[in-house]
């Protein structure tokens, strides 16, 4: 069994998350010792960019190492930077983080459908079309590149990212029913490799 | 396809039964809430809603042992409201399992609590409860404790303080509809939603799935109901089939 490892900032809710991926078949530890033996980090979506930032530090040696998947703000960790705050990013992945359209509702809240960009791990038995459910207010700006699938929201929203060992969705796979858990599987399928 | 428009079942619990009234008044029990919750969930649920509707009144916590059962089963999104009074409060909750905490009675009474409990949590987990009321002059006010007191408060305005210190999501009840199933009071529902650039959910009076449809036709971006789920056996596919063939764009 893979055991994948969550960086729990702290303040919001990863009982689902770790439900969530236990189902997916993984063996799941909270908070990780900096160096501690793991098939993979799972870095969720709560919390705001510069506390998600300051919370990594300690893990970024780690994330060189073993396949990475970041939820929400966890995947615009990937990126240089974000309107959201003022720390650097990792910047594994090229570009920023901006805020949604002026013209749309913000938060990005409820279910919407992915279409696929090209094909991804991720995505396996994903089907385009697949519903997914997302609660966000900033955005990685969309270069191709990593993204193997959209949604749509006034622009394209990048939904799910793929470069390396890091893998990402804005949306939620821990509350995005069958299509969340295919992805939330086919991830600790990627780190039992 | 753009987001959908969400249909949302609400569990009112009281003493660990759903329940449900009208007007906020005289209960009847409706169920164990994590067997309704998981059936809704089976039927297309997009969201659920759990308010523990004595919380407030009876100055209880909120049952966290009935939001950890409900929270083992959901694999969509799910709320949890009903006598939080801080951030702790707050924090409980959403480690017990709920992805979104409604505040109400407390942010009435000090409106700073909203934008501390986006800074910890973020305003993707923070949802201002507003029950509201037609006053005689035809403006909406807001009540608190569970619908008992008139603040004088009018309802568009706090919707739109509440936006701006930070919150992500308005549920907007209609005290005047509650239980009733006469169909949403649209016209709140507008001057809320037309007011402020977070989501809102419109709450009270639903009966039948072309009500949800007049409302969410118009401004709302998701539709509560309990009663026409719980007692009618109102299917929630039933229901979007319906919504889906008057043009409103759901998630089946």
């Amino acid at each position: 069994m893979s055991r994948l490892a969550i960086i729990n900032y702290g303040a919001g809710n990863i009982y689902a998350l770790r439900r969530s991926l236990e189902w997916a078949g993984a063996d799941v530890t909270v908070d990780p010792a900096p160096g501690d033996g793991c098939a993979g980090l799972v870095l969720p979506g709560v919390g705001n960019f510069d506390q998600v930032m300051s919370e990594l530090e300690p893990y970024r040696r780690m994330m060189e190492s073993v396949p990475v998947l970041g939820i929400c703000v966890g995947m615009q960790a990937f990126y240089g930077s974000s309107q959201e705050g003022r720390s650097p990013g990792l910047g594994v992945m090229r570009g920023a983080v901006v805020r949604l359209p002026a013209s749309k509702k913000s938060p990005h809240m409820g279910w919407n459908t992915i279409s696929v960009r090209r094909p991804g791990r991720l995505l396996e038995g994903v089907a385009g079309g697949s519903w997914v459910y997302y609660t966000h207010s900033y955005m990685a700006e969309s270069d191709g590149g990593p993204v193997t699938a959209v949604s749509e929201y006034g622009v394209d929203v990048p939904a799910v990212v793929e470069q390396g060992n890091y893998y990402g969705t804005q949306f939620h796979p821990e509350k995005s029913g069958a299509a969340g858990r295919r992805i939330l599987e086919n991830f600790v399928g990627v780190c039992g490799r | 396809m753009p987001l959908s428009k969400r249909v949302i079942p609400c569990l009112d619990v009281s003493g660990g039964r759903v329940v449900k009234g009208t007007n906020f008044r005289g209960l009847r029990d409706a169920g164990d809430p994590v067997e309704l919750a998981s059936r809704y969930r089976d039927e297309g649920a997009d969201e659920i809603v759990f308010l523990d509707i004595t919380a407030s009144s009876e100055g209880r916590g909120t049952l966290t042992e009935t939001v950890r059962g409900i929270a083992d089963v959901m694999d969509i999104p799910f709320t949890v409201g009903g006598g939080v009074r801080s951030v702790d409060d707050m924090r409980m909750l959403l480690r017990s399992g709920a992805d979104k905490v409604t505040v109400n009675t407390a942010a009435v009474a000090r409106p700073g609590l909203l934008g501390e409990m986006a800074a910890v949590f973020g305003r993707q987990s923070t949802v201002l409860a507003i029950d509201a009321k037609r006053a005689g002059d035809g403006r909406y006010t807001v009540f608190v404790n569970g619908g008992r007191d008139d603040t004088g408060r009018d309802a568009v305005a706090w919707a739109r303080e509440a936006a701006e210190r930070g919150i992500g999501e308005i549920l907007l009840t209609s005290i005047d509809r509650d239980g009733t199933k006469d169909g949403y009071d649209l016209e709140l529902v507008r001057a809320v939603a037309e007011s402020v650039n977070v989501p809102v959910i419109a709450s009270g009076g639903c009966g039948s799935a072309v009500h949800m449809a007049d409302v969410l036709a118009g401004a709302a971006d998701a539709a509560l109901a309990a009663s026409i789920f719980h007692y009618d056996a109102e299917a929630i596919g039933a229901v979007k089939r319906i919504l889906r063939e008057r043009g409103i764009h759901v998630r089946i």
